[in-house]
Order: structure tokens, then C-alpha cells, then sequence
């Protein structure tokens, strides 16, 4: 079980190797990105039970803190991913001490909300933000996408050494007692509070780091892009849903169906808008037949592909 | 010594008052059995104890310290736990995990954890059925779950919550001996409990509660003669 992982990012690490054009490069890289974005998520989510719709909160924070350094501080925009997570964890302290008083359905909307006021506000602070038009990033580090690409994947891989170790370890398992009953938690002399905020920080960091990665590599951002609710908050809930919550490949495959899903959706002749239904509708499938995901319910999947008679 | 001093608390719900003007003291290596007719206010008193309620007015001292109003997770650090009424496992995780996760709180690492989880499953009879998920324990086994992670927490004091209401007469039998196997270890123990039969054969000593106010206090065998206990309760509930 440990091989696998290792050999995985062997794999991945070879990718560039094969010249692939740069449009499959760049799936590739959102897959890796959106997969981090979800491990950070299903630490949260997944593990410690904190159901979050507001990540674009900290998406958004880290791809900012990059933005601001270079058009602000005039320095390297590659500075942000260090500067992030000073930032970010920063900014995750002040966010759990006010959210992680609430439980369940309140907390996930509090962050909802405070995911949207943050967009909102760096939409009109046009002095510091740039408001609504955004920062660019002129000079590009890379003009090809391999660069970009092994970076994804460091911090992808790195995202994934952190939860493994995390959830093997002592913080892991309160996580998880807290996910299943704050107050049993507490009276086998969980502090609760610490141990949420430790989740809440670990996990803002690591999607604070994607979204700087995501100033980088894009090289321009907007409120509306980094902080929006659907393609970045949403996003990363269905991500760890359809691949598998609370599970350590889940995040992974889930990006994967994800990032490609949308962009076949996408690429479907003279749909329009109308793309956004289908992936919509096949999201409903996914969730009504896989509940535990592609990871958590692989069995079922496998029963279904192969021929009846043999059972396993 | 007295391991657990509760000094006139009192517990206010809007204008109800759940207690008035408790006080009781446990001595180390007791066993307390604290009985009365429901909504007498016994689970508000462990809530009180163990820091999940904050009680209107007294006091609790745990090892001669003023605990008033402490979470209950600090509660747990100084050597105190509990077991709930209406149990409450973590659900999706295995038995062992469910005991693990008590037992980090003295662990140094999870080979410590899962050892003192091991002793504990042993001591509570689960160690067979360590590997199925919590949920699927039947209620006798999910209630001795809730003592094994209350003694994996390694405390001093236990505060059981009607851990054997429904279980079958042979599970409860089970479950004597594992009380009485506790209390020999050293262990203080406080138990809400409507079995006579239980009370009788375990506890030292007897605390009456009805309708939030200490009614009496004695042996079991003052208890069973007592008027008042026998009126206000015994009589009615024909547990005896």
C-alpha cells in the first residue's frame, strides 16, 4: 500500500518525458492542483467532520498574497508560496476563532458567507486589489508547462506525505473523534477547539499554497476567479465527494474525473450554457449511485463492470 | 481522602430548576450509586461534574481542586470520565480505533495508544470484536464500549451512566464483574443506576436524588429501609 503511492509519482514525474502537447499538460496540472486543493479539503471535511463551503476563502487569500507581492512589492510572484503560509495560517487562526464556534450546517455556512464577503471585498478594493480587473503577471518563468508541472506536483505530493502522516498520527485520530462526536470527544479529554483549528489551519495553508501556485501558473487573477464560490468552493467539495471522502487516493481520482468531466462537458458542439446542466445532472448521478465515492465505493463499481454469476 | 467534593451546586434551566443545593463527597476507591426517579437530576449532576454543564451556583473540587465550570476535556486530563446514558460510540470507526483514540490521552505515541487500548478491550471483554465498526456492536457491547474508553483515558474517577440499563441478565452479570474488577484496581467509581439487584451487590455507599434535591444517603442497606427512598421512590418503580 505504500509502493503504490511511491510509484505513482514515479509515473507522474516521468509525464514530461513524453512531450505531450501543452493542452494535455495543462489538464494535467489542473488535475494535480485541483487534487491538492482536495487533500487540504478532506482533511478538513473528510477527516475532522468540518464541512467547509468556503476553501475559495484561502484559495483565494494564498493567490492573492502571490499576486500583491509581485504588483504591490514588485518582487517574484514565486514568493507568494512561502509568504502563504504566514499568511494564510494567520488568516485561518482569526477565521476558525470565529467559524469553529459553530456546528454542522452553521459552520458550513459561515464560511460560505465569509468565502463571499472576501470576494466582494477584494472586488472593491481597487486600490490595493486592482478590483475586478485583477493582476497580471507579465513576466512569465516558464514559457512551457513542464516547470509548472513539477511544481503542481511537489506541492501535490507533499499535500499527500502531510495527511498520511497526519491521519496515522495522534491529531489524526481526534479528527476523527471529533468528526463523529464532538461532545464523546471532548470527554475523552479532546480539546476541541485546538484540534479543529489545527485542521482548519493545515488545511487552509495547503489550498492557500494551491492558490498561489494558481497566480503562478496562470499568471492572472480576478476576485471572481480565485474567491467563487462554484468553481473553486464547490470544486473542491466534489472533488473529495466523487472521488471518495475520507480517503487518501479519493482526492486524487476525484480531480481527475472532475477536471475532465467539465472540460468534455465543455467541448461538446453547440451546448452553450448548457453544459453546466449535463455536468450538473452527471454530478446528481455520481452522488446518487456512488455515495462513498469512486475510491470509497470501488467495489460496487467493479461488481458492476464485471459479467454476473461470479461474486466476490 | 475525597477524591470528588460537590459543595450546594445548583443547576437552573430558564425557570426549572434541574438541582437544588446538591452536595455529596467521594472517597478514593468508592463505589457511589446514585439513584431517583427520572428527571430526579442525576445526569445533570455528572454534566455538572464532568464540565459539560455549568452549574447556577456551588461548587465541584476533583482532587481538592476548584474545577467549577472546567470543559470537560480538562476534566478528562486531571483524571476524570464518564460514559454516557444514551451511548454514544464513534459510529464509523472500529472498537479498537473508538478506544485508541481515548487512550492518546496518556500515550506517548500509537503503539503506547494501542497497547493500553488492547488491556482495555481485554478488561471490558470486546477484545474479540475489536475490528468491527462501532455501529454494528450490539447495545449491551456498545455500552461496555463506552467504559472501555472511559478506563482507556487511564482516569482515577468514573462517572457510569446507566451502563446497564437493557442489557440482558447474563450481560449484566458480565458487567458486575467488570465493575468490581475495576474498583479492586483502584478505581473510584460513581454509578446511575435503577437496577436494585446492581446497586445492592456493588455500591458502598447510596445517594438518593428526587426532583433535584439530595432525598437521602447511606448504605444500601439504610437506603432499602428508609421511608422516605421507599415512598418516593422505591415503591413506585417496584425495582426492588
Amino acid at each position: 500500500m505504500k509502493t503504490l503511492p511511491a510509484l505513482l509519482l514515479a509515473a507522474a514525474a516521468a509525464v514530461p518525458l513524453l512531450h505531450l502537447n501543452s493542452y494535455v499538460m495543462h489538464l494535467l496540472i489542473l488535475v494535480i492542483m485541483w487534487a491538492t486543493v482536495g487533500m487540504a479539503w478532506n482533511l478538513l471535511g473528510g477527516y475532522c467532520g468540518q464541512v467547509s463551503f468556503g476553501h475559495a476563502a484561502f484559495f483565494g487569500v494564498g493567490a492573492y498574497t502571490s499576486g500583491l507581492l509581485y504588483a504591490k512589492a514588485g518582487v517574484s510572484a514565486w514568493w507568494g508560496l512561502p509568504a502563504s503560509v504566514a499568511v494564510v495560517g494567520a488568516f485561518a487562526l482569526l477565521f476558525g476563532a470565529v467559524f469553529l464556534r459553530l456546528r454542522g450546517p452553521y459552520f458550513a455556512l459561515g464560511t460560505l458567507a465569509a468565502s463571499v464577503i472576501l470576494g466582494i471585498t477584494a472586488g472593491n478594493l481597487v486600490d490595493v486589489t486592482g478590483g475586478d480587473l485583477g493582476i497580471m503577471i507579465r513576466e512569465r518563468t516558464w514559457v512551457g508547462k513542464t516547470g509548472y508541472f513539477y511544481v503542481a506536483l511537489a506541492l501535490a505530493a507533499a499535500t499527500y506525505a502531510v495527511v498520511v502522516k497526519l491521519v496515522g498520527s495522534r491529531l489524526g485520530y481526534y479528527f476523527l473523534a471529533i468528526r463523529e462526536d464532538q461532545d464523546a470527544a471532548e470527554s475523552i479529554g479532546i480539546d476541541t477547539t485546538r484540534v479543529k483549528t489545527a485542521a482548519l489551519a493545515i488545511s487552509a495553508v495547503l489550498t492557500g499554497l494551491a492558490g498561489a501556485f494558481y497566480t503562478n501558473y496562470m499568471g492572472y487573477i480576478d476576485p471572481k476567479v480565485v474567491f467563487a464560490l462554484h468553481d473553486v468552493s464547490i470544486l473542491a467539495i466534489m472533488v473529495v465527494m466523487v472521488g471518495g471522502v475520507a480517503t487518501f487516493a479519493g482526492p486524487v481520482v476525484g480531480a481527475a474525473i472532475m477536471v475532465l468531466l467539465e472540460e468534455a462537458v465543455r467541448s461538446l458542439p453547440r451546448l452553450g450554457a448548457a453544459h453546466h446542466t449535463i455536468f450538473g445532472a452527471l454530478l446528481i448521478a455520481i452522488i446518487l449511485f456512488l455515495p462513498n465515492g469512486v475510491v470509497g465505493d470501488f467495489r460496487k463499481l467493479k461488481a458492476l463492470v464485471r459479467p454476473r454469476g461470479r461474486s466476490s | 481522602m475525597s477524591l470528588l467534593r460537590v459543595e450546594g451546586v445548583g443547576v437552573r434551566f430558564g425557570g426549572l430548576a434541574a438541582l437544588k443545593d446538591v452536595s455529596l463527597q467521594v472517597k478514593k476507591g468508592e463505589i457511589v450509586a446514585l439513584i431517583g426517579p427520572n428527571g430526579a437530576g442525576k445526569t445533570t449532576l455528572f454534566n455538572v461534574v464532568n464540565g459539560f454543564t455549568r452549574p447556577s451556583s456551588g461548587r465541584v473540587l476533583f482532587k481538592d481542586e476548584d474545577v467549577t465550570g472546567f470543559k470537560p476535556h480538562l476534566l478528562a486530563r486531571r483524571g476524570l470520565a464518564r460514559t454516557f446514558q444514551v451511548v454514544r460510540p464513534l459510529a464509523r470507526l472500529t472498537v479498537l480505533d473508538n478506544v485508541v483514540a481515548a487512550a492518546f490521552l496518556r500515550a506517548q505515541d500509537k503503539g503506547h495508544a494501542e497497547r493500553l487500548a488492547r488491556e482495555s478491550l481485554h478488561f471490558t471483554g470486546l477484545y474479540e470484536e475489536r475490528f468491527q465498526l462501532a455501529m454494528g456492536l450490539p447495545l449491551g457491547k456498545r455500552k461496555r464500549l463506552e467504559i472501555a474508553r472511559a478506563m482507556a483515558t487511564q482516569a482515577e474517577l468514573l462517572l457510569l451512566d446507566e451502563s446497564f440499563a437493557g442489557l440482558n441478565p447474563s450481560e449484566l452479570d458480565d458487567s458486575i464483574g467488570i465493575i468490581r474488577r475495576m474498583s479492586a484496581m483502584g478505581l473510584t467509581i460513581v454509578i446511575i443506576e435503577h437496577h436494585m439487584k446492581v446497586i445492592m451487590a456493588i455500591s458502598d455507599r447510596v445517594v438518593v436524588l428526587n426532583h433535584g434535591e439530595k432525598l437521602a444517603e447511606g448504605t444500601p442497606g439504610e437506603i432499602g429501609r428508609d421511608r422516605k427512598v421507599i415512598e418516593a421512590y422505591l415503591g413506585e418503580a417496584r425495582h426492588a
